[in-house]
């Protein structure tokens, strides 16, 4: 068994991402400090988010990016998909256009992931409303197609919102290449790492 | 990447790179876009040069002047308060964070950050210096910029 005071297993990185007002910040409060404000006030550029959970008996650190959905500062995000293993892409069961931009968001992971075995979670978020327009076989769908794990979820009520991070954060310790850095990143025979990787483009 | 903070947060110096290079080229093609001017102030506040991030400074708080729009002031507004914390000129860091907290008492990002500065205090020793007045006093009239906005 493992308590709050043994040293993790690793950290993680995660991203959560997604079209305006879906509920990212909502999401990751809720499972941070177990809280709800119906007004949360719109990210400014990315948050940044440390916790720590226990999984099989192995307390993970998390540091979680919450990144701003707003058209402003799409700038800023391809930076930080760097080094993340796991993503989070949340879209509002309320708001059709939010569901149609996953594709956009999907196409955006593949581009700017470093770690190729990325895990990837889809989100229908705020499934307490009344006015849903998105079904939950259309979501299913979505992920199934993308290979993805889906989750229908409300930060409002809580449901779903630990388990969200649960799978997501279990499927990756699932997966050793993308966290176990112990491992050796290079082969005999080949150079390591000395080009410094400049990209000047004069 | 083991962060414990926002402020600890840096720019890898391939995307300060690129976001300076971007700008520049679109300066010399006329006036830069609001989101590459914005990216490449939010690189340079990001370097662990600390001249990039004074030049970053410089570069938000004219944006902050000149723009109009209440949303991207209160962007602004924010990161002026990381920028300050990360020179570690935490008077004025508090100062600017407090504007946005007096707009947005309930915000989150705001209250974390403002705890953040707080512990970089108490981790710098400075906790209880007193607060130096020249920030707050250069404050004063970027606050009555950000306030007279909210109509």
């Amino acid at each position: 068994m493992s308590d709050d005071s043994s040293s993790p297993l690793t950290t993680l990185k995660i991203l959560i991402i997604g079209e305006s007002g879906v509920g990212k910040s909502s999401l990751m409060l809720r499972f941070v400090d177990d809280v709800f404000d119906p007004e949360q006030a719109a990210t400014i550029g990315v948050d940044f988010r440390v916790t720590s959970m226990v999984i099989d008996g192995n307390r993970v650190k998390l540091a979680i990016w919450d990144t701003a959905g707003q058209e402003r500062f799409r700038t800023l995000t391809p930076s930080y998909y760097r080094g993340a293993q796991g993503v989070i892409c949340v879209y509002d069961v309320t708001s059709r256009s939010s569901f149609e931009k996953l594709n956009h968001w999907m196409t955006e992971v593949d581009t700017y992931c470093t770690n190729e075995n990325i895990i990837k979670m889809m989100v229908a978020n705020k499934i307490d409303m009344p006015n849903r327009v998105v079904s939950r076989e259309e979501g299913l769908k979505f992920a199934k197609r993308h290979r993805t794990l889906f989750i229908e979820a409300s930060a409002k009520t809580k449901e779903g919102v630990q388990c969200t991070f649960e799978e997501l954060i279990e499927k990756i310790i699932q997966t050793p290449d993308l966290w176990d850095n112990d491992r050796p990143t290079f082969r005999l025979g080949q150079p390591t790492d000395t080009s410094g990787g400049s990209v000047c483009g004069c | 990447m083991d962060y414990g903070s926002i402020l600890e947060e840096r720019t890898s110096p391939a995307v300060l790179m690129n976001a300076r290079e971007q700008y520049i080229r679109q300066c010399g093609r006329g006036s830069p876009s609001a989101a590459s001017t914005f990216a490449f102030t939010h690189a340079m506040i990001g370097s662990k040069n600390k001249l990039d991030v004074k030049e970053g400074i410089v570069c938000l708080e004219k944006l902050l002047r000149d723009d109009e729009d209440r949303t991207s002031k209160r962007n602004y507004v924010y990161y002026l308060a990381v920028a300050n914390a990360r020179l570690k000129q935490y008077d004025v860091a508090l100062g600017y964070i407090d504007v946005l907290l007096e707009a947005e008492g309930n915000n989150q990002q705001a209250k974390t950050l403002k705890e953040n500065i707080k512990s970089a205090m108490t981790h710098d020793g400075l906790i209880g210096a007193a607060i130096v007045g020249g920030g707050a006093l250069a404050l004063a009239g970027l606050v009555a910029v950000f306030t007279m906005s909210r109509k």
